[in-house]
């Protein structure tokens, strides 16, 4: 990990051990990945909330006990849902049997980071095109819903998506090219 | 291919993703092929909504900052449609220090709190439209004050002058409509030299050594309110608060043209209201001994209850009400 990056984490981390109200600053920098790491295993929106929720719960309940180690903190975040998903499918029969991977191999870590960011982006993006990328992809909606919703045409939405996508491969491009 | 042609195109693709068709991935154009890769990965985006809600439960607003009692019990409440440019505008004209922001899940700005001096400065963005009202701030350097002001945008109300009643004072007008009167207190002035400075005569306004920045009873933030029906203000502060009358200043012209209130231990300014300065409905939130029983003696001295006393999840039970004069206070004691 890089020096600066891990020098600043640490910090958060200490600050956070000492005042519980600056885990905020935490949970704003490790949230896309660990929502990344999620949903690629268990696929289903509702069941990634509820876990997503449960791993940020433990982590911050946990907080004192994480020693400083060298890893990332994400790291430890991943193995926390990594247990949780084992533990929701260990209580969902259909699942039962099979066994969770625990740690991330390198090239998924990848993948999520590059997800992470993504999610980064689409929160910067200026708020017409931000408004369209959310409400299409994180809430589903049809360009229809969205045009009334936000009051323009349909063919306004189509617009803003594709200059959302742009903006969105543009700055990827800058940072992952 | 007409840009219109690769919009369209684009959509159909992003549809079938979206509903588990995915034979859009096979776009052969390298434009749509790219922008269909971001929407793939875009299929997991989490909710903002979600986001914000679980960072609430983790990190519950307000709780430390509504028990604290290092700040007096009179905390102006600014309903501001940019509480983060508020929150810019104060950082940069009074120093303030941000203590607490909390947005909503709709993205609103539901509460922030804001250190200037020794007083707390709290805002939200209503969901109704904006309630400017006007401050009063004594510090250390007002002629600065009121230059970073007008650098941020605000408009003068008032240029810097040295005043008969022994402030050096400049007003502006914030981009929201808020009045802010911005003073060092610079020279104690008795009744009779005030009166006689009124009058046209006595000394002329100057800085006393060792005066100031504030006088004796004064915390860095004072609400103004210009009423119609001043008495009648003070009655049902006194009434409702159990507020007492630090003093009273009437005119030839007009009575009551300045009165300060003290309610626990913060003092509240007014005046009857006139020319410029109309009535500007405020908001207060207010701590007190017993909300509950304070809340009682409100109604009965002709407030209006919105919330009965209730247990809040940020630290605190509290109540609100709106006086006779429009104005609301969150009335407020802190738990545990």
């Amino acid at each position: 990990m890089d020096r600066a990056i891990e020098d600043r984490e640490r910090l958060l981390i200490e600050a956070a051990q000492k005042d519980p109200k600056r885990f905020a600053e935490l949970y704003e920098e490790n949230f896309g990945r660990v929502w990344a790491f999620v949903i690629r295993r268990v696929n289903d929106r509702a069941v990634a909330q509820d876990i997503t929720s449960e791993v940020f719960h433990q982590a911050l309940a946990n907080l004192g006990r994480f020693e400083w180690r060298g890893l990332p903190f994400a790291a430890w975040l991943y193995r926390i849902a990594a247990n949780a998903i084992a533990d929701h499918f260990a209580k969902s029969a259909r699942e039962q049997g099979t066994q969770a991977e625990t740690t991330a191999p390198p090239r998924e870590i990848e993948d999520i980071e590059r997800r992470a960011s993504l999610y980064r982006f689409v929160d910067r993006l200026p708020a017409d095109q931000r408004h369209v990328i959310v409400m299409r992809f994180a809430e589903e909606r049809s360009i229809r819903e969205i045009a009334s919703a936000i009051g323009r045409s349909e063919g306004a939405v189509k617009q803003l998506q594709w200059r959302g996508l742009q903006t969105l491969r543009a700055r990827m491009g800058t940072n992952h090219g | 291919m007409a840009e219109r042609d690769l919009i369209e195109r684009l959509d159909d693709a992003i549809e079938a993703i979206l509903t588990g068709r995915s034979a859009g991935l096979a776009l052969s154009e390298p434009e749509l092929a790219t922008l269909l890769m971001a929407a793939d990965d875009l299929r997991a985006l989490p909710d903002p909504a979600f986001k914000s809600q679980l960072l609430a439960e983790l990190v519950p607003p307000m709780e430390d900052e509504m028990t604290t009692t290092e700040f007096p019990s009179i905390r102006p409440y600014l309903l501001v449609p940019d509480a983060d440019g508020m929150i810019a505008f104060l950082q940069e004209t009074l120093g303030a220090e941000l203590l607490g922001r909390y947005p909503a899940p709709d993205g609103r700005v539901m509460h922030a709190s804001m250190r200037v001096g020794d007083s707390l400065i709290e805002m939200g963005e209503p969901e109704s439209g904006p309630k400017p009202m006007a401050l009063h701030i004594y510090l250390d350097d007002v002629d600065g004050a009121y230059e970073r002001a007008r650098a941020a945008g605000a408009t003068s109300t008032l240029p810097i002058t040295d005043q008969a009643y022994g402030d050096r004072e400049g007003g502006v007008k914030d981009q929201w409509g808020n009045a802010w009167y911005l003073a060092t207190h610079q020279e104690e002035v008795t009744e009779d030299e005030l009166m006689q400075r009124f009058g046209g005569g006595g000394s002329k306004p100057r800085k006393q050594p060792g005066v100031g920045p504030r006088p004796e009873g004064y915390h860095t933030v004072t609400p103004f309110f210009h009423v119609r029906g001043a008495r009648k203000f003070i009655e049902f502060l006194g009434d409702a608060f159990g507020g007492t009358t630090a003093h009273i200043t009437d005119m030839p012209d007009r009575e009551v043209a300045h009165a300060a209130v003290r309610i626990g231990d913060s003092l509240i300014e007014l005046g009857e209201a006139h020319g410029e300065s109309q009535p500007m409905p405020s908001a207060i939130h207010l701590f007190v001994p017993d909300v509950d029983a304070v809340y009682e003696r409100a109604l009965r001295a002709g407030a209006t209850s919105v919330e009965p006393p209730a247990d809040k999840p940020y630290g605190e039970r509290g109540a609100w009400v709106i006086d006779p004069f429009e104005n609301q206070w969150f009335i407020a004691t802190a738990k545990g």
